[in-house]
């Protein structure tokens, strides 16, 4: 016994072995989006629901912060339905549009000359670190000349940051 | 500043946050500067200048911290356009923080907490002037007059007895001189009887007869300065001008 003993203790250091190694990295968020300002929707006339002041309305803004300059792109869509409506037995005509409302640094006032505009969307190109506060307007028309029931209207901006 | 912010020992301004709207041409040049005169020296002690050239005009929000700058170098604020540009719906907010152990007597948990003495507080206390008091009006109104009478006399009175003085002296005077006198002449007639005019010794005395050695001269035919005699020459010109300068004094 004493023989094997031994026998066993000189072979086991040779024994092929194997273990996985983890790597793990955590990425900090370089571009978040936040809320600044709830929208509000005015009814100036019957047909119509706008966020604009003049109409009554309260603007929505929404901010952008970006800690690396050039690698993300501000897409901003405005709502082109309700997401809480009464029932509504016509068609609704939607406009809107985003445009910078407020800047961080002065060259972020370049995004509204250079941002692109299709379908319901608009794009910034975030070429400078920062925030920018972005304003959403948002125009609901009901019908042709047709009166909105009454109730409660809720809509949805979509505002995504993309990595480039 | 003094003003706008809370004036309290040991605050620091930590941040600046301004925003305004400015409305231009875009393609026109324009340079905004936000900023704080320095109230201990030449210049600002905070300027944040936006580049809005070749911009369209718009809104400004910025945020920006400075490093606890105290608030006794803050100065007067202002927003400056330089160039073409407008300003509007301006704002600027300044964040702070208070070291409220800036004095530490503020409190007794700061370091270097001495407690305070407490004041000795006395009662209602009535100033005394001797001059209003009733003794000294008493003692005036009844002094004066024949302090002035006395003093008349006894200057007439010391006047007599200085005279008799002086007489008095005088005669004493020549009593002793006449005195003294006599007893000198009487002493130097004694002396002359008891003298005795014996110089016969003198005359006979001899000298020793032989050779006297030539005294020795100095070798290198120099004589060496008397450094005891420099010295004491030293100390009487100290001496003398010692003298000299007391006559200033």
């Amino acid at each position: 016994m004493k023989y094997l003993a031994i026998a066993i203790l000189v072979v086991l250091p040779h024994m092929a072995t194997a273990d996985g190694v983890q790597i793990e990295g955590n990425v900090q968020a370089k571009c978040v989006i936040r809320t600044d300002r709830t929208g509000v929707y005015g009814n100036p006339t019957a047909n119509k629901l706008s966020a604009s002041p003049a109409d009554g309305g309260v603007t929505p803004i929404i901010r952008y912060d970006v800690a690396l300059a050039g690698y993300y792109t501000a897409r901003i869509t405005y709502p082109t339905s309700f997401s809480t409506s009464p029932t509504l037995t016509d068609t609704v005509t939607w406009t809107g549009g985003a445009s910078v409302s407020s800047v961080s640094t002065a060259q972020m006032s370049a995004y509204d000359a250079a941002k692109v505009e299709y379908d319901s969307t608009t794009e910034f190109d975030l070429t400078v670190a920062g925030t920018t506060w972005f304003k959403v307007d948002s125009v609901a028309e009901y019908g042709y000349d047709k009166a909105f029931p009454a109730g409660t209207y809720r809509a949805v901006i979509q505002a995504d940051c993309i990595a480039k | 500043m003094v003003n706008i912010m809370p004036d309290v020992v040991g605050l620091d301004v930590t941040g600046v946050y301004y925003r305004y709207t400015i409305g231009k041409d875009p393609a026109a040049d324009a340079l905004v500067h936000v900023q704080n005169e320095n109230a201990l020296g030449a210049g600002y002690i905070f300027r944040e200048t936006d580049d809005w050239s070749g911009l369209a005009g718009n809104t400004i929000t910025k945020s920006v911290p400075v490093s606890n700058i105290p608030l006794r170098y803050w100065g007067l604020g202002s927003i400056e356009v330089e160039g073409e540009g407008t300003i509007s719906n301006a704002s600027v907010i300044y964040s702070f923080r208070v070291d409220e152990c800036a004095n530490p007597q503020s409190d007794p948990t700061c370091a270097g907490y001495e407690p305070p003495v407490p004041s000795v507080t006395f009662g209602d206390t009535e100033t005394y002037d001797a001059l209003e008091d009733e003794a000294y009006a008493i003692a005036t109104q009844k002094t004066d007059q024949e302090y002035q009478e006395d003093k008349e006399s006894t200057e007439e009175q010391s006047d007599d007895k200085e005279r008799k003085a002086r007489l008095e002296r005088g005669l004493a005077a020549s009593k002793n001189a006449l005195a003294l006198a006599n007893g000198i002449s009487q002493d130097a007639i004694i002396s002359a009887m008891g003298y005795t005019s014996d110089i016969t010794v003198y005359y006979t005395a001899q000298l020793d007869g032989g050779s006297y050695a030539d005294a020795p001269m100095p070798v290198d035919g120099k004589i060496p300065e008397n450094k005891r005699g420099l010295r004491n020459g030293l100390a009487q010109q100290v001496l003398h001008e010692q003298m000299v300068d007391l006559q200033y004094q």
